[in-house]
């Protein structure tokens, strides 16, 4: 299958490139090349499991010419030991040396194997064969390092040299190497402690380096995933998030001690009684944030200690989102005591009652017309949205705010809900309703405008009606999130869009019927370049190929595209490729065109033309690469096709899904 | 035209709007005044030095830096000045020798994007691989390792 898609279409210059770049050894089959390539990008990513089983077909393959590759036993070894299988590491090094007999990086990958195995004495005589077998080069004066260190394990009397040339922490001054050590997350943090012992020194004695941590994990199919938010399929794709023990928490929390800046309790980790401790023993004459993430299980009493604790005045930041405790008491508390909060998240804190915090609020304010200080409010899964957007129109209490966040992901939020009826009367009745938010940059109504079915005390279409007669959307926006947004009508849709399309940047609107080809065309005729980066209208079944292809090619700085189940069709692909060969256009990273109508030719043109991006930024210096290509279920693209678009985007590390139900 | 003098007695004549970039030569120039003579650098070597006045030269133009909180456009996840990120293919000596130099000159930018490139060498990576990246020893006696490793266990585990 891949040599047919590989003689096809071995004439066009990406092709050559293609092959150029991935400069397959002799011998060894560029498939087995490939394989390696993404067990590689997989151990990056910290999926070692599935880097060890393409390791082990790439191992299968070149056994299959004859050929064995040093590289995959080095990189299989490293990534078993990460498993903690050390056994078959071992194997693995012992493999990787005999292949390559005058390679450092073998022999200290064998070294590290037994190292882990407790055999300390072995190790240091491989290290020792390495050192008169390895040419001078790559690696080998890792190797001396290594051996410093093993000697050092073996006898606590010896003291390595120090190097104060390569190791940054011995080389730079604290106010250079605090900065670098500032930017880290905790985990790597945590990995620099275990590193030697001035970096354990210099890490835990610098408190600013904890001030504010983060528990947020490098890995781009993560970032893919929050980009496109509307791609289900993404989330399952990138690693599952693993909980943050409460150890790790108070381990920062303890160094941070007079310099916390930010009181971060990771989603999904506990406040135990230590962790609680911990953070009620940190002096706080910095602490600006308090974030205590979903799952924390606050309960009444410890709520009340970190509000008593934390409330100050010159808190900027709180968020405390599905906290069951945080009641009209604790608001209260919130605007009198935080006059220059900026950001409050209190999504799903059904038992505070959105009308209670106008009142709260109001002696906090100058005068009548004053406005509180937030600037972001997040009020996801929240009953008291619709007060929210009644009242605003009529009170200014809200009217700074830049970010605003009210999807629902959940309806059960709203079960205890009397209906809207009064509210709505009310609304109808304020004599000159305002702007609410006429400062707004970002907004997310997801699932605002569903069409579902009601729910007890909840009706879906009196809540998707007062979003689009309270004018949210206004000229200056730049994100706008409404997935789910069946029931937006023509008119609503016209009336929001117009505005703020030539502004936005991120726009999100999926499973919408009333888009049609037809309105798409009349909001985007009057402007002949938009600024969208980043564009989801997947299920907006009504949108056909031509009425896409017009958005798209006004579009030169789009970066993620879903258009799953929509009638995209090669024309799309054909505005695609375009801006794929014009130089000014930022290059796409993630492209999703599940279930749509392109065809085989269409795709291979663009994969093409991606590539041939690829190898001219490159060349530059910044490579553009393309992340995803999702061709699940594209039942114009056949299986051929796939192979040889596949085989043309392999050399940059493309994950090309197509899949065929 | 202002005349830098690096530690091994190289003059360098560059324009004042490169040299401004340097608080260090900023503040020099205001006590001092323009004497025409060469101002001498004396923790800065030519080869660091022509580093240093070439990052400069390339950024004397920049607008000042001004931060919008709200400008969380989608940007590439690899998005990076491409000028800056060829300029930062250096081996690891003279990548410490310009964090010196800009920390000293006091040029913040260059600073920023020092301290980034060395973090983004960081980050991720297992205290072997850490080691391993910066020729490191581990100096730890096996009990010590034991110790951390049980602090660390989350860092540890896969």
């Amino acid at each position: 299958m891949f040599v047919a898609g590989r003689k096809r279409k071995a004439s066009t210059a990406a092709a050559a490139a293609a092959a150029a770049a991935a400069a397959p050894r002799a011998g060894a089959a560029p498939e087995a090349t490939r394989l390696y390539r993404l067990g590689v990008r997989n151990a990056q990513e910290r999926q070692f499991r599935n880097a060890v089983a393409y390791y082990d077909r790439a191992v299968a393959l070149a056994a299959q010419d004859g050929a064995a590759d040093t590289r995959v036993f080095e990189a299989r070894a490293q990534a078993l030991l990460r498993l903690g299988e050390v056994r078959r590491a071992i194997d693995d090094g012992r493999q990787a040396v005999r292949i390559a007999g005058g390679s450092a990086g073998a022999y200290s990958c064998l070294a590290a194997a037994l190292v882990a195995a407790g055999r300390a004495q072995d190790a240091l005589d491989v290290v020792d064969r390495g050192l008169r077998a390895a040419a001078r080069g790559d690696g080998y004066a890792y190797l001396e390092t290594q051996r410093m260190s093993i000697r050092r394990a073996l006898d606590p009397a010896y003291v390595p040299p120090p190097n104060t040339r390569s190791d940054p922490l011995a080389r730079l001054p604290l106010d250079v190497a605090e900065p670098v050590l500032r930017r880290l997350d905790v985990r790597t943090l945590l990995a620099c402690r275990a590193v030697a012992r001035h970096w354990l020194a210099l890490v835990d004695s610098t408190p600013t380096v904890w001030a504010r941590p983060s528990y947020l994990e490098p890995g781009a199919a993560d970032v893919l995933a929050q980009q496109l938010p509307g791609c289900a399929k993404l989330r399952r794709l990138a690693p599952a998030r693993r909980r943050v023990p409460e150890k790790a928490v108070q381990l920062a929390l303890a160094r941070a001690r007079g310099a916390l800046a930010a009181a971060h309790v990771p989603e999904g980790t506990a406040m135990t009684a230590a962790t609680l401790a911990a953070l009620l023993a940190c002096p706080r004459p910095r602490l600006a944030a308090i974030d205590i993430g979903r799952g924390a299980g606050l309960d009444a009493p410890v709520l009340a200690r970190l509000l008593a604790w934390g409330l100050e005045p010159r808190l900027a930041e709180l968020r405390l989102p599905y906290c069951r405790h945080l009641g009209d008491g604790a608001m209260a508390a919130i605007a009198a005591r935080c006059p220059v909060l900026r950001v409050l998240d209190i999504s799903g804190c059904a038992a505070v009652r959105v009308r209670n915090m106008f009142r709260a609020w109001s002696p906090a304010l100058p005068d009548a017309r004053g406005s509180t200080m937030l600037e972001r409010l997040y009020i996801n899964d929240h009953p008291g949205i619709p007060e929210l957007l009644v009242y605003s129109t009529k009170y200014r209490h809200f009217a700074r705010l830049r970010v605003l966040h009210m999807a629902i992901h959940s309806r059960d939020v709203f079960a205890a809900f009397a209906g809207l009826g009064p509210l709505l009367a009310y609304f109808r009745a304020i004599p000159s309703p305002q702007v609410p938010f006429p400062d707004l940059v970002e907004l997310n109504i997801d699932s605002t405008w569903t069409t579902s079915g009601p729910t007890p005390g909840f009706e879906p279409a009196q809540l998707a009606m007062l979003v689009s007669q309270t004018r949210l959307l206004c000229a200056g926006l730049r994100s706008l999130s409404a997935l789910w947004a069946a029931s937006v009508t023509a008119a609503n849709l016209r009336l929001l869009l117009q505005d703020c399309l030539p502004t936005l940047r991120r726009l999100h609107l999926t499973h919408a019927m009333d888009l049609t080809t037809h309105l798409l065309a009349e909001l985007v005729a009057p402007h002949p370049a938009l600024p969208l980066a980043s564009l989801d209208l997947s299920e907006c079944l009504w949108l056909d190929g031509g009425g896409i292809a017009a958005l798209v090619a006004r579009c030169r700085g789009l970066v993620h595209l879903n258009l799953g189940r929509t009638k995209a069709d090669n024309s799309v692909m054909a505005a695609l490729t375009r801006a794929a060969d014009a130089d000014d256009a930022a290059g796409l990273e993630a492209l999703v065109l599940e279930m749509t109508s392109v065809t085989g030719a269409g795709v291979r043109d663009f994969a093409s033309a991606c590539a041939k991006r690829y190898c001219r930024t490159r060349a530059r210096g910044r490579a553009r690469r393309l992340q995803l290509l999702d061709l699940d279920n594209c039942a114009d693209v056949g299986s051929d096709a796939v192979a040889v678009v596949r085989d043309l985007l392999s050399f940059m590390g493309t994950q090309v899904l197509a899949a065929v139900q | 035209m202002i005349k830098l003098q690096s530690s091994d007695g190289i003059d360098f004549e560059v324009a004042e709007a490169i040299a401004k970039q340097s608080v260090l030569i900023t503040n020099l120039l205001e006590d001092l005044g323009e004497t025409g003579e060469a101002i001498p650098l004396p923790n800065v070597s030519s080869k660091v030095l022509e580093k240093v006045i070439e990052y400069c030269t390339q950024h004397q133009h920049d607008p000042p830096l001004v931060v919008d909180e709200y400008d969380d456009v989608p940007r590439r996840s690899d998005d990076m000045d491409p000028w800056d990120e060829a300029f930062m293919k250096l081996d690891q000596d003279m990548l410490f020798e310009i964090l010196l130099a800009a920390n000293y000159m006091d040029i913040k930018p260059l600073l920023d994007l020092g301290c980034k490139t060395v973090a983004n060498m960081i980050r991720g990576k297992t205290p072997e691989e850490i080691r391993k990246q910066f020729n490191i020893v581990n100096d730890f006696t096996p009990e010590e390792e034991e110790q951390i490793r049980k602090e660390n266990e989350w860092a540890e585990a896969n």
